[in-house]
């Protein structure tokens, strides 16, 4: 029994123990700017001593980035005692760490890094500083190496430009579609992807409405969830429907989605709703979803 | 009674007969005889007590009934733990958060027992991974002798969703053992602890034999579980002894081995594709940089030899009633076997996996009511992992390392432990780019209730 009142003691200690134990962060850092794959994240700054070794060069192919940029590779050269190197994007929370890896060719005794870094989709700044430090077996971090990475609005391959956009974005893995109603009575989605067919011979295809892409068609995650018809020029004047299709949530319980409309580059109008698994029931092709928008082309 | 009686006349006779006996040594033959007298009736009261217990376990066999049914219930609370994250894993999408209430294992077991054939149907539910039902132990068979004797030499043979004879560890039952949950070795090279096989096994007086041929895909399998991809079967064997060596001291010790093989899944044809590497980062495709990555035809699964050696032993000393302290160790060399921490697959790999792991816990009962613990284990999946540090290529250390603080209260059937278990591994990254501890530190109550 009066071993019973060791209990508390016992408890005190692990509480102790919880207090002292370390190690390194498990946090994926998901909301931080800059995301290195298979690196280690340490919140906070870097050190401000700089005894360690140095970074001999950082490449980068491009200094551009833009919000949702993934697999950019980083790579560089650090000085002959590093064994690490840190990287960090100005505004972070924290730095990356990636343990040095062989020399190049080009220098057989100096370690090198190699890594792919993926940038966050909120990107707010016009301009970002990337700071890349050199670290030796001691831990001591050696000055840093600044690069001014410039971001781009959006990717260069998915700008979208055009006299009237229609665009619909969601949030997940879910399969929704983008239907348009143009005036003319055509419908505009993933099975009949231009309007051009409808137009009287000699139409220019410029007037046409487009569909230009069929994000996570059948589930297959291609990390877009965007969709947009593209009237490149003149659409025709008049009434515009917008629906969106739930074709599949893909299993996640909701998806949610914004509808936008852009004449000029000036918003026409905008929506926001949630596709529930109740929106998937029934058929997804002419006709199908449901109406999030309607505005009018003078 | 009738040897009783002869043995008395007998020893009568002689002592009347003999002419001295009445001059000489009649006080040391008086002695004699009382003596012989009290032997013959503790003779006579074993006697009684050996046919009364033989009776009364032939009057209860009949009133028995022909299902016993026994379960439990571990709700867990993890209070604490540092490698908790508001996120999921997106490749499995299980969610990263550890800092839940976990229904670990509630059972219900179904037992029958009709002479010299025996079965039994075990149902575990939890919701470790979201709610699950599954069996956990199914099996019938057959024994001999078909009563439970200590005295004799006992054999059964059982078929069917079975405990694998290995170690000591494995066969500890979950409501029995005193730490939250076995080793990390032992969650490694048998996860699940069930596996669909045949099992033999011998007892006579301090030896016990168990033999058995599985598939060797244990119900926590990571690839296969409870399947079999491939033909051939694992073979598991375990020689223990047990006994008690002085009042109050008992040891138990055990050698087990098991070998058997492992399976590496083949590819199926591919098709050609075509893929973008964007080389200069401009997000705008360029023809250099599109890629043909041409399809190739199938390669075939590959199967691989693995195999274990392990030793146990258990030292328990009972100081009084309800203070009984007892010692644990148990350690296992083996090749290939990890199915479960970091799987193990050679054909992969290029070089066979060599693990170790090993564990030291003690134990020591307070009172009637309480017991507390602690208890260390290790775990290296690859005793030969190298990797490349700057220009050097180095020596790397994977190992697992956990101590367990245990405090437990238990009343009657109930149970009520807090556990804390201080994890070291080589999963992070130091400052200068070695491979450190990240941090999995963690601590969780936990209610049992037997009934």
């Amino acid at each position: 029994m009066r071993a019973l009142y060791s209990m508390p003691w016992l408890v005190g200690s692990a509480l102790l123990v919880v207090a002292c134990s370390g190690g390194a962060s498990n946090d994926p850092a998901l909301g931080s700017r800059m995301r290195i794959v298979d690196a280690q994240f340490v919140s906070g700054a870097t050190p401000s001593a700089q005894s360690g070794p140095e970074v001999a060069a950082s490449e980068l192919l491009t200094t551009t980035i833009w919000p949702g940029n993934a697999n950019k590779p980083l790579r560089g050269t650090l000085g002959g005692a590093a064994t690490a190197a840190a990287l960090a994007l100005s505004g972070d929370a924290g730095y990356w760490l990636v343990p040095a890896g062989p020399p190049d060719v080009s220098a057989p005794a100096l370690p090198t890094f190699r890594c792919t870094a993926s940038f966050s989709r909120m990107l707010s700044d016009s301009a970002y500083t990337l700071e890349v430090r050199a670290v030796d077996a001691q831990g001591s971090f050696g000055p840093p190496l600044r690069q001014t990475l410039t971001v781009l609005p959006a990717s260069p391959s998915r700008s979208v430009t055009g006299d009237l956009v229609v665009s619909l974005s969601w949030d997940n893995e879910a399969d929704l579609d983008l239907h348009v109603l143009d005036p003319l009575g055509n419908e505009i989605y993933h099975g009949a992807p231009s309007s051009i067919d409808a137009f009287a011979a000699g139409a220019s295809k410029e007037s046409a409405g487009i569909l230009d892409f069929d994000s996570n068609a059948d589930c297959e995650d291609d990390q877009l969830r965007q969709e947009n018809v593209v009237w490149r020029q003149e659409p025709p004047s008049g009434r515009y429907s917008v629906r969106v299709d739930s074709a599949s949530l893909c299993g996640r319980s909701v998806a949610h989605w914004n509808v936008r409309a852009t004449l000029h580059d000036l918003q026409l109008g905008a929506a926001q709703g949630t596709s529930l698994d109740s929106d998937t029931w029934g058929a997804h092709d002419r006709g199908a979803g449901l109406l999030a928008l309607g505005f009018d082309v003078p | 009674m009738k040897l009783g009686g002869v043995t008395l006349a007998t020893l009568l006779a002689a002592a009347f007969a003999s002419p001295a006996f009445a001059q000489d040594d009649s006080a040391v033959m008086a002695a004699e005889l009382a003596r012989q007298k009290a032997a013959l009736e503790r003779l006579e009261r074993r006697e009684a007590e050996r046919s009364n217990a033989e009776r009364e376990a032939a009057e209860r066999a009949k009133t028995e009934p022909a299902l016993r049914l026994s379960g439990y219930v571990q709700l867990d609370w993890v209070l604490h733990n540092q490698a908790s994250q508001n996120e999921v894993n997106y490749s499995t999408g299980a969610p990263l958060n550890q800092d839940r209430f976990t229904l670990r294992r509630a059972h219900l077991r179904a037992a029958s027992e009709r002479g010299y054939l025996t079965g039994a149907l075990e149902i575990d539910a939890n919701t470790v991974n979201g709610p699950q039902l599954r069996p956990i132990n199914a099996e019938l068979g057959v024994r001999f002798p078909a009563r439970d004797d200590p005295k004799q030499p006992r054999f059964s043979l059982v078929a069917g969703l079975i405990r694998i004879p290995f170690g000591f560890e494995l066969q500890e039952l979950d409501f029995v053992r005193p730490f939250l949950e076995r080793s990390t070795a032992a969650r490694a090279f048998f996860p699940g602890e069930f596996d669909l096989g045949v099992r033999f096994r011998a007892q006579y007086r301090f030896f016990d034999l168990s033999l058995a041929v599985m598939n060797g895909h244990p119900l926590g399998d990571r690839s296969f579980p409870a399947l079999a991809p491939n033909q051939k079967k694992e073979i598991i064997g375990h020689l223990g002894v047990q006994g008690e060596i002085a009042p109050g001291v008992s040891v138990a010790a055990g050698l087990s081995a098991d070998t058997g093989n492992g399976f590496h899944e083949g590819n199926g044809t591919s098709k050609d594709r075509l893929v973008w590497r964007d080389e200069n980062g401009d997000g705008i495709v360029q023809a250099t940089e599109v890629q043909v990555i041409a399809g190739s035809s199938a390669t075939p699964a590959e199967q691989f030899h693995r195999f274990a050696l392990g030793a146990d032993a258990r030292f328990g000393i009972r100081f009084g009633e309800h203070a009984e302290f007892e010692l644990r160790a148990e350690l296992v060399r083996a090749s290939n076997l990890d199915r479960a921490i970091e799987p193990a697959d050679p054909v992969a790999v290029g070089h066979d996996l060599r693990q170790l792991g090993w564990y030291l816990g003690a134990t020591q009962e307070v009172t009637r009511w309480a017991i507390v613990g602690v208890r260390y284990d290790f775990y290296d999946p690859d005793q030969d992992a190298r990797e490349q540090q700057a220009v050097q290529v180095v020596p790397r250390d994977r190992s697992y390392r956990t101590v367990s603080f245990l405090a437990m209260l238990r009343y009657a059937e109930a149970r009520l432990s807090l556990q804390y278990d201080l994890n070291r591994n080589a999963l992070g990254r130091a400052a200068n780019g070695a491979p450190t501890s990240l941090a999995s530190d963690a601590l969780t109550a936990r209610a049992q209730l037997r009934f």
